[in-house]
């Protein structure tokens, strides 16, 4: 019997913790213990079949840290070779019951991009190096002592590619119930059910009775089998030795009620021996486990948190997208990823819950553009994102790099979307947006929409997609065209909600082609939610739909509507929009006698914006620019200069003039002019350095003075600063490090561009740099702050 | 024998984080400025909701044969380390970190409000600090400032990676090292503290 069908009709046993008998017989763990494996094998082995007698059903293989970031190809293969020969000798020697070997996989040690070094592929290539050498021997791969979500996913995409293997995960949490990077249970359970793995849970870190408190969660949520593995309790010192303090019997005790509480897997970690397991299977040997019931939760989740789609309406913000918004458009385009960020916070800011993101875009590489986007907006917010495409490469790109469980928007009830999206959405996981339309196109009964809809959910069951990550768009139409349109949309809402699936719509396009949108698109979706709508994609910036969201709605079905009243509201709310006067726009700022100048020079951003368009009414907009902001900046930048003004208040000013200088270039455009100065700008952070806030600070001041600002970001090749200079014929590039370890790698690229690209000069600053050591690399200008990079740009483009 | 590590796990409501030490950390002089101590009390409210002080750490003898060190775990050659310890010992080396909460709360204000994110990095580095003193004086019970760390004077940076290997680090507390030798997460330390109880 394979473990995956032992695991259908009775609890598994694993074994205890490793390191701990290691200690007890006097071996120096030290850094790689997995070389034991070579050099005492018989210690491995008598380990092994300790816990085999104490009757364990799983040995997991001495090779938690046997990883290529440890050890080099030719050792790897060795340890993992010799911890499977120590596990199978050890079984044969134990006899009795079927057992079997897990290959055990813990963390690779490193901190996964953005906030360290290892790229994500790197990390899912260190494991699949792993699982190559281990599947014909294994029984199933445990993946466990994970603390890091993006680890994790990468440790099981490695598993699923390489391998048919079973794949069970556990991660460690803390005393707050999360991981060390912040992910809580529950957007665990999202991530490693949508991944499809075959068991999951905990282990490590907190004692037995802790974690029982953390399997409750687990066990509300989860449809998967749940693994446990507490440690003995809290270490101490005691005469030079390591104690814990649980007892065997008492963690015996807590795993009957681990048992109780679901869980069908039952090992031990840190502290516990085969003492500790024997008295578990001699506890529960004969118990049958609960029961595991199917769980009708629909979860996306981030790498922090998940967003349940249940009782209260989810906002899904629509802003990250091209269509119809030029300012989007263009930071596509010209690779802005400022731009799409600050549109991406400040969504969530307004109580987006999801953000949607679709580049689609004719004129970019949508695949590519698509990862870097959602790679970007994950190093920013924690909001989970919902990857909008229609192509399936940039669908899978986006799915990949994404760090939890995302939406997917979308599918169809094209057999062509179907079998493109449903392959990527069961290997990845994911919640699938499916739009009520096929070949023939968009039905116009409500009865035509939820056919499709229930063609859609069966398709995806054939997939092993459950029906609760499915999330049905009976599409919005506009009621300006077609009254009965609202109706059509809302009557299949309620089909489908009936069916206990949920459901989204752009709520915006109902009011197309009419007066006061917000107004009509806030009605249609207040009375959307009373059919049972679970969510909408929609401006989160709109106060008056948010509201509908957050205030004036007390819970689904409370006041369910009549049929009458669906066919009343399109020509009603027409009518009430047409008479509805012009209403005051934004809220006055009051700026008293306060000067644009002033304004920026105290950062004050909201007036400055104010001040500027009252300024735009009679007065050149390139005026605006020289005689009253440039000024202002140039106030702020001598008083930095002299000391009398600091970085924060700098930048302070530097926000509000960039927020003017936005508004001014608004204007600008509208009149078929720019004010942007020609001089292009590289500004990065060199290979080896993730730092750049020193990098973003020198940006936005060469912004404020016209330059146009190519930023690469951080930790970036030389060759990519090569590439970058040629390819934009760059005469200028400003490199940044903060640590002495990384001046090496900007000396490297100094090098590289005066070899390949010698019209770029140099300029470098950064914590560790000075004039000598800039000089000292080969550096054509030295800044010794921001203000500092900008005298270096006029400097060097008034030659 | 592995020396026993311990780990401290610690409320960040607990850290005392001193205003003058952000506005230091921010690139700022001291300033009574209204405006701006305000902005860095937000500032600190925020940052102490997202980070995780966490911290693990040993006692290990040190035994110096002329300048170069002998911590068990490994051997460095350091002057400066010599006059700090003055000579044969007990030390404590810890590792702490604050947790990538504060790496993740700078990047959002980075690209969207730089002077925030000034602010918040000076919080984060006075955070760290604060911790690194509480550890100090709380756990180990000796003076605030009184730590060494690679790095500093003639001590190599080299010893880090090291540090993080013996302390177990990654698994116990979170923190890594790049192969540049910067920690990630960036707010963290690693130090030697002079045991105060010298056998």
């Amino acid at each position: 019997m394979n473990i995956k069908e032992k695991l259908k009709s009775s609890l598994v046993f694993f074994d205890g913790a490793m390191g701990t008998e290691l200690q007890k017989r006097g071996l120096k763990t030290g850094e790689l213990p997995e070389r034991l494996n070579i050099t005492h094998p018989e210690v491995i082995e008598e380990i092994h079949l300790s816990y085999l007698l104490a009757g364990c059903d799983v040995i997991s293989t001495n090779t938690f840290g046997a990883n290529p970031l440890k050890f080099s190809e030719s050792e790897l293969e060795e340890v993992i070779s010799a911890a499977f020969d120590c596990a199978e000798k050890a079984i044969k020697k134990a006899g009795g019951k079927e057992r079997y070997v897990a290959l055990d996989m813990g963390p690779l040690g490193r901190l996964l991009k953005p906030f360290g070094d290892l790229p994500f592929e790197e990390a899912v290539e260190a494991f699949s190096k792993v699982v190559k050498l281990a599947k014909d021997k294994a029984d199933l791969i445990l993946i466990e002592t994970m603390n890091d979500a993006y680890e994790t996913k990468a440790a099981v995409l490695a598993a699923k590619e390489n391998s048919d293997l079973p794949i069970f995960v556990t991660n460690v949490y803390d005393e707050k119930e999360k991981l060390m990077t912040g992910a809580d249970a529950l957007s665990m359970i999202a991530l490693l059910e949508g991944l499809s793995v075959d068991a999951l849970g905990m282990n490590c870190s907190l004692g037995p009775h802790k974690m029982n408190e953390i399997l409750e969660t687990f066990s509300k949520y989860s449809s998967t089998p749940l693994m446990i593995s507490p440690n003995a309790g809290l270490p101490r010192s005691e005469a030079g030795q390591v104690v814990y303090d649980v007892s065997a019997e008492e963690f015996a005790k807590e795993m009957v009620r681990s048992a109780q509480l679901g869980a069908r897997i039952i090992g031990g970690c840190c502290g516990t021996s085969p003492e500790y397991i024997k008295a578990v299977v001699s506890a529960l040997e004969s118990t049958k486990p609960v029961e595991i019931t199917k769980k009708n939760h629909c979860l996306v989740s981030s790498y922090t948190h998940a967003v349940e789609f249940a009782d209260t309406p989810v906002i899904i913000g629509e802003r990250i997208n091209p269509t119809g918004k030029k300012k989007v458009k263009e930071a596509l385009r010209e690779g802005d990823m400022a731009f799409i960020l600050r549109e991406g916070v400040s969504q969530v800011q307004k109580g987006a819950q999801i953000l949607d993101v679709n580049c689609g875009l004719p004129e970019i590489d949508e695949a590519k553009v698509m990862k870097q986007v959602i790679e970007a907006l994950q190093s920013v917010t924690d909001a989970p994102l919902q990857i909008d495409t229609s192509d399936p490469i940039a669908l899978e790109n986006a799915l990949r790099a994404y760090n939890g469980k995302p939406m997917i928007n979308s599918v169809n009830g094209k057999k062509e979307s179907m079998e493109a999206v449903f392959p990527l959405a069961k290997k990845y996981g994911g919640v699938v947006v499916a739009l009520t339309l096929d070949e023939k196109g968009i039905p116009e009964t409500a009865e035509g929409r939820v056919e499709i809809a229930k063609r859609i959910i069966k398709t995806a069951e054939s997939f092993g997609i459950d029906k609760k990550n499915i999330v049905v768009d009976t599409l919005t139409m506009a009621i300006s065209a077609d009254e009965n349109a609202a109706r059509v949309t809302l009557d299949a809402i309620k089909a489908i909600t009936d069916m206990g699936v949920r459901t989204v719509l752009g709520v915006s396009n109902v009011s197309f082609g009419l007066p006061h949108r917000d107004f009509v698109n806030s009605e249609f979706f207040a009375l959307a939610l009373r059919c049972g709508l679970s969510s909408a994609i929609m401006n989160p910036h709109s106060e008056l739909m948010v509201n509908v969201c957050r205030k004036d709605f007390a819970g689904f079905g409370v006041n369910p509507v009549s049929a009458e009243e669906l066919s009343a509201f399109a020509p009603q709310i027409i009518k009430e929009a047409m008479a509805l006067n012009e209403d005051a726009s934004a809220p006055v700022i009051n700026t008293g006698s306060l000067t644009l100048k002033d304004a920026v020079i105290s950062g004050l951003t909201e007036e400055s914006i104010t001040l500027t368009k009252t300024l735009l009414e009679d007065t050149a907009p390139l005026d605006i620019i020289n005689n009253h902001i440039v000024p202002a900046l140039n106030t702020v930048g001598a008083g930095f200069e002299s000391g009398k003004i600091y970085l924060p208040q700098l930048l302070m000013s530097a926000e509000s003039a960039k927020a003017c200088a936005d508004v001014v270039k608004e204007k600008l455009s509208a009149l078929g002019e720019s004010s942007d100065k020609k001089e292009k700008i590289i500004v990065a952070t060199v290979k080896g350095d993730i730092h750049d806030i020193g990098k973003n600070i020198v940006k936005i001041l060469l912004q404020n003075y016209g330059y146009k600002v190519i930023d690469l970001g951080k930790d970036v090749k030389e060759e990519t600063i090569l590439e970058t200079a040629q390819k934009e014929d760059v005469t200028l590039v400003a490199l940044s490090a903060l640590m002495t370890t990384t001046v090496p790698s900007m000396e490297k690229t100094i090098k590289l561009l005066r070899e390949k690209c010698p019209q770029a000069k140099v300029a470098v600053g950064g914590a560790v740099l000075s004039q000598e050591y800039a000089d000292m690399i080969g550096a054509d200008y030295y800044a010794k702050d921001a203000m500092g990079a900008v005298r270096v740009a006029e400097k060097h483009f008034s030659k | 024998m592995t020396p026993l590590v311990n780990i401290i796990n610690l409320d960040a409501g607990k850290l005392c984080v001193p205003t003058s030490d952000i506005i230091r950390y921010s690139g700022c002089k001291q300033t009574k400025d209204e405006k701006l101590c305000a902005l860095c009390d937000e500032a600190l409210t925020e940052l102490k909701e997202a980070i995780t002080p966490r911290a693990v750490f040993a006692e290990v003898p040190v035994k110096f044969t002329e300048d170069t060190a002998d911590f068990g775990f490994g051997k460095y050659k350091s002057r400066s380390l010599r006059t700090f310890l003055g000579g044969d010992c007990t030390a404590y080396i810890f590792a702490a970190t604050v947790g990538v909460g504060a790496d993740r709360l700078i990047a959002r204000y980075s690209p969207i409000l730089p002077s925030r994110a000034v602010i918040t990095d000076g919080c984060a580095t006075a955070a760290i600090e604060c911790f690194c003193d509480y550890i100090c004086t709380e756990v180990f019970k000796t003076q605030a400032q009184a730590r060494f760390s690679p790095g500093y004077g003639d001590l190599p940076l080299e010893m880090q990676k090291d540090i993080l290997s013996l302390l177990n680090a990654n698994l116990n507390i979170g923190l890594s090292m790049t192969d540049s030798y910067l920690l990630t997460p960036t707010k963290s330390v690693t130090a030697i503290v002079k045991s105060p109880c010298q056998s």
